[in-house]
């Protein structure tokens, strides 16, 4: 196990957690919605954010402090590994409890505050003279995903009896260091990652802005929506390339340079993720009346309303999408993304 | 265009959403052609069944204001709505008659409701010009 890229996830992973407060919209606070962004000045808001991030912060030192610990005192590989992946589970078990238990805390505040009049249950406005095609990505984007997809089966079908015994899964920054006995579930994992991938694009064309109740409460959302839509599909796209680069590779080796340059292209398109999350989603100031829907966000992170038909919304804290819980296709989904990727790393 | 919706209403929220469009047609805001969102959208826009959204469609096509193309969309026909002015009459009569009743038994001056009336007309015919 290598020291610093393991210490170097759990870090990342660590930050996003204490960093929570930031990654949503200015007038939400630990998933909670208020009228505007004066609950950023607030003095007991302030005190629940500092609570949070010294609770955040403190429980992922310790853990770092652990598990750095056992890597300087104990030299057995596979014990070590163990402990690392129970420090990542507790650190992602521990954050999420703080969360909620922040999220708990600012709902106590925001009943404590005078209603505010521009924050109401039960008003929703919303523009009428769009078609579908102003406000919604085309369908038709994802055909750009097939040439990539069908040379990718065409490359497994008909180079599968010369692929070799064991076939490489995984990739290091050195090249494949992990393989696997062939066999067409092996061989055909990339191709069911694409097609959940596809089908989480299909649903993420038309979520809904995590802050509604007028078009204003999150200004320019559409065009942002959009341009996420085509953020994945971007990163959809790496990947296809990424899975022909190495169904080419259990036949014939390729450059590592070709993977690397993929992969380069990867983190620009992470970069411009955060980009647009914050100049299109963050520091855009909502107004007009705002939708009080806090009783659909379970913890301020589950989203469940019965009467919403939205599969998919945008995550009120967070970057990126979360599932409608009360709808059952979104479970099925959830589940069938949940077994791909389960089965992906078996297959490992 | 802005739609409205109150769930705290007693009107039921495919009503509402009838209501704010054929208020729309009248004072010129949607124009005979335009574009409504389709049924999944404007349900997950609101955040609505989208039966109810399907309900408000159908009664606006069945009362001539809409038109639904399968594969095109939805648009607005305020044209073939103006040729039914004796439709209306029919239609209306009754309800227009309760309103009066009402006003009458409330003892409200006939020149105020005429007033109230010719108020509205203003107002929608203002928008337009």
């Amino acid at each position: 196990m290598n020291v610093i890229v393991s210490m170097g996830t759990f870090i990342f992973i660590a930050v996003l957690f204490i960093a929570q407060p930031w990654f949503s919209r200015k007038n939400v606070l630990f998933g909670v919605v208020f009228a505007d962004d004066a609950v950023t000045r607030n003095k007991s808001a302030w005190l629940i954010k500092r609570r949070y991030l010294a609770e955040a912060s403190g429980c992922a030192a310790l853990l770092l402090f652990t598990d750095l610990l056992f890597f300087f005192m104990m030299k057995n590989e596979t014990f070590l590994t163990s402990v690392y992946t129970f420090t990542i589970v507790a650190l992602v078990f521990i954050e999420t409890l703080l969360f909620i238990l922040a999220n708990r805390r600012t709902v106590r505040l925001k009943k404590t505050m005078q209603p505010d009049p521009g924050l109401s249950a039960n008003k929703m406005i919303v523009e009428l003279g769009k078609s579908d095609h102003e406000t919604v990505l085309s369908v038709y984007w994802l055909f750009i995903l097939l040439p990539i997809f069908l040379a990718t089966v065409a490359v497994t079908v008909l180079g599968y009896r010369y692929m070799p015994d064991m076939i490489p899964t995984h990739f290091g920054i050195y090249g494949p260091d992990r393989w696997a006995p062939k066999s067409w579930t092996v061989v055909f994992t990339p191709v069911l990652l694409e097609l959940a991938l596809c089908t989480v694009i299909l649903f993420i064309r038309r979520a809904p802005a995590s802050v509604k109740g007028n078009p204003n409460a999150a200004p320019g959302y559409v065009r942002y929506r959009k341009m996420m839509s085509l953020l994945m599909l971007g990163f959809a796209l790496l990947t296809e390339l990424i899975f022909l680069l190495t169904v080419i590779r259990f036949l014939t080796p390729i450059p590592q340079l070709w993977l690397t340059i993929v992969l380069l292209a990867n983190i620009g398109l992470i970069i411009a993720l955060f980009i647009f999350y914050v100049r299109f989603a963050r520091n855009r100031k909502g107004t007009g009346p705002i939708l009080d829907d806090d009783t659909k966000w379970i913890f301020g992170l589950f989203y469940f309303n019965r009467s919403d038909p939205s599969i998919f919304i945008e995550k009120r804290v967070g970057i990126g999408y979360t599932i409608n819980m009360a709808r059952p296709s979104a479970w099925i989904i959830l589940l069938a993304l949940i077994v791909i990727s389960i089965a992906a790393v078996w297959n490992h | 265009m802005l739609l409205q919706i109150d769930f705290a209403s007693d009107r039921p929220i495919y009503m509402q959403i009838r209501d704010s469009i054929v208020t729309g047609i009248a004072s010129g805001t949607l124009k005979d052609g335009d574009s409504l969102p389709s049924v999944r959208t404007l349900g997950t826009e609101i955040g609505v069944n989208l039966h109810t959204v399907n309900k408000a469609y159908q009664l606006l096509q069945s009362e001539g204001f809409i038109e639904i193309q399968r594969r095109r969309g939805t648009f607005i026909k305020a044209d073939s709505t103006a040729k039914n002015a004796a439709d209306f009459l029919e239609k209306y009569g009754k309800t227009l008659k309760i309103i009066v009743s009402e006003a009458v038994t409330r003892r409200v001056d006939r020149a105020v409701l005429h007033q109230m009336i010719d108020h509205m007309y203003d107002e929608l015919e203002g928008t337009k010009s």
